[in-house]
């Protein structure tokens, strides 16, 4: 009885350590930075919408940075969608989405720097199926 | 002699576990074990994912594979085979070393012996998944894991039976009333071996190590026919205490498949059947109001649970926050959600239950079969015609979770409009089986209430399915 509720105990230890291989999260450029400027229509709801970001290094506009966003439900199961632009000599960038389905939203930014510096960031944002009352 | 077609209920037709290959894994000493370790892993992993993953829920498995995955998979193996989700559980793993372990003897208390406990876990779990957006939150997922696997534990250690699958665990609960449309059950080969059986090993264990010569087989000149030995360490025998020739459905029973290890006389099997067959058999379902206010409860909290995730709840609980007051109160968002939730709940399960109970008087009243039939005894013969349409909206909602990632919405949206009559159809075609058997000539007018109240299900679920889900968890009041 003890050897297996020993062999029992190894066995599920050894699982947990094969689930902990884990890659590590890529480190961050903490020099860069991203601002959410506008996503039109103001009124988020199904369909086409354009995020617009400001993407600095250091205080100043970064171009040419390669921008990829990609939205996830906050339920498991939903497509995500996605989209990539890159930043014009403003560090400005205009990314088209298309929101698939109403609920709650998280909307994970990737900035990659010309020389390969990384910087991720998320927001979240409700979608509604209609526009709201009043608005 | 007689067979398993004519005692145990439904027409038995094939004992799966005498094909050749799949009947010896089934019946194999570990064969439990080994479709169980895969689940074990499987728990663990999403346990380190929930605890340590990334948090977004469709990025960690603890959400997607509890939430997505087997919810679809479990009601799709419901309808096509069985009830393998409690036959491969790995929570009943902690659950055998803690009845190998435990020194009690002592049975669940009586008065608990029933299925109001399984009906209240039922309505907290599902509660609970809205009200703290479990399906949103790998960590809440991983502490649900492991509180069922601490539950399990617990309750085989207290107590003899298998209390927490029989009485307590809400999956199971959901799963035992649903296997009422699988295609398999078990039973025997021949109720007169079991009529005879001295040691009614499928019910008892076999733990004896010695030799068993049994008196049914002991030959005319006082010598054994033939003999059994029991393993040493002994095969449990029925965790939910069913005696395998009286079984008459599926309920309770979690296809560990102890009973057929366990048969010293290789009589017990895993049939298949008509689906659904128990259904319209007139002693299958147990004359009891807990019982029948399970498949009633589980009926109601489906189309709860679908409304709960439509663009309507939120400003239906906004109204009640403000019309209560709650808002002004200086309550957190966290708690007037829950309050107004809690109603919603509250009175979603109340009107259906109201609902099947009105439907049962006015048929009784209708048919003059008052003074013959109790309110209890024409309630719990109803009851099971619930089971296809109540399948069908849980079928539908974990459906759209299921297959959404993967399938045009339209494709979705149709296989939900069949999963939906699909059930209704199925009630429809059980509640007339009733009808006519309770009340005969007047079967139709009998049968008037219930189906008004099975239509109007499926017109309540009709509108929740044909309305955008809508994954929200936030939600700010005032």
């Amino acid at each position: 009885m003890g050897n297996r509720i020993l062999r029992a105990i190894a066995v599920f230890t050894l699982l947990l350590l094969l689930a902990a291989c884990r890659s590590s999260a890529p480190t961050q450029d903490t020099r860069l930075s991203f601002d959410l400027l506008s996503i039109i229509p103001e009124t988020l709801m199904v369909g086409a919408t354009e995020i617009t970001l400001r993407v600095t290094r250091e205080g100043a506009p970064l171009a040419n940075a390669a921008v990829a966003i990609t939205g996830d439900m906050t339920h498991a199961g939903m497509e995500p969608v996605s989209a990539s632009a890159q930043t014009d000599a403003d560090g400005i960038v205009r990314i088209p989405m298309a929101w698939t389905m109403s609920g709650d939203w998280v909307v994970r930014v990737s900035v990659t720097a010309p020389d390969g510096g990384l910087r991720t960031g998320e927001f979240p944002l409700i979608i509604n199926d209609a526009a709201p009352p009043g608005s | 002699m007689s067979t398993a077609a004519g005692r145990t209920g439904v027409r038995a037709r094939r004992d799966l576990l005498r094909l050749p290959v799949l009947g010896a894994l089934l019946r194999h000493r570990w064969g439990r074990l080994a479709l169980q370790l895969p689940f074990l892993i499987g728990a663990a992993v999403l346990v380190y994912d929930g605890f340590t993953g990334d948090q977004l829920a469709p990025r960690n498995l603890a959400t997607v594979v509890p939430w997505v995955h087997v919810r679809g998979i479990l009601v799709l193996a419901l309808l096509l085979g069985g009830n393998f989700f409690c036959m491969t559980c790995p929570f009943t793993l902690p659950r055998t070393l803690a009845k190998r372990l435990s020194l009690a003897s002592r049975r669940f208390p009586r008065a608990l012996r029933g299925k109001g406990i399984a009906i209240l876990s039922l309505i907290g779990l599902f509660f609970a998944y809205e009200w703290l957006n479990m399906w949103s939150s790998p960590l809440l997922t991983a502490w649900v894991i492991v509180a069922y696997f601490a539950a399990a534990f617990i309750f085989e250690a207290l107590f003899s039976e298998s209390a927490f699958c029989k009485y307590i665990c809400p999956l199971g609960s959901f799963n035992f009333t649903y296997a009422a449309v699988s295609p398999t059950q078990i039973g025997v080969h021949d109720a007169d071996v079991c009529r005879t059986c001295v040691g009614k090993e499928c019910l008892n264990g076999s733990y004896a190590a010695q030799t068993v010569i049994l008196i049914d087989q002991i030959g005319i000149d006082g010598a054994p026919d033939r003999t059994h030995t029991h393993s040493p360490q002994g095969t449990p025998g029925c965790g939910t205490l069913l005696f395998a020739p009286q079984i008459k459905g599926n309920a309770d029973c979690t296809l560990c498949l102890d009973c057929a290890r366990a048969c010293p006389h290789e009589n017990v099997g895993l049939f298949t059947r008509a689906p659904g067959a128990e259904l319209v058999r007139a002693d299958a379902a147990p004359r009891r109001w807990d019982s029948a206010l399970l498949i009633v409860v589980l009926t109601a909290l489906g189309l709860v649970n679908a409304f709960g995730m439509v663009p309507p709840v939120y400003p239906l609980m906004q109204a009640i926050a403000s019309a209560s007051g709650l808002t002004r109160l200086g309550f957190t968002d966290r708690l007037v959600e829950g309050i107004a939730l809690a109603l919603i709940f509250g009175v979603g399960i109340a009107l259906v239950v109201l609902a099947t109970i009105a439907a049962t008087w006015i048929a009784r009243m209708l048919t003059r079969t008052a003074r013959r039939d109790t309110l209890r005894a024409a309630y719990t013969a109803f009851a099971p015609a619930l089971v296809p349409i109540g399948f069908g909206v849980w079928g539908a909602h974990y459906g759209f979770h299921f297959l959404i990632g993967f399938m045009e919405a339209e494709i979705v949206a149709l296989i939900q409009v069949i999963a939906l009559v699909g059930g209704f159809a199925g009630s429809m075609w059980v509640a007339q089986t009733i009808a006519a058997r309770l009340y005969r000539r007047d079967a139709l007018i009998g049968l008037l209430p219930w189906a008004l109240v099975m239509l109007a299900l499926m017109g309540v679920g009709w509108w929740l399915f044909s309305l955008p889900m809508e994954m929200r968890g936030t939600i700010v009041f005032g």
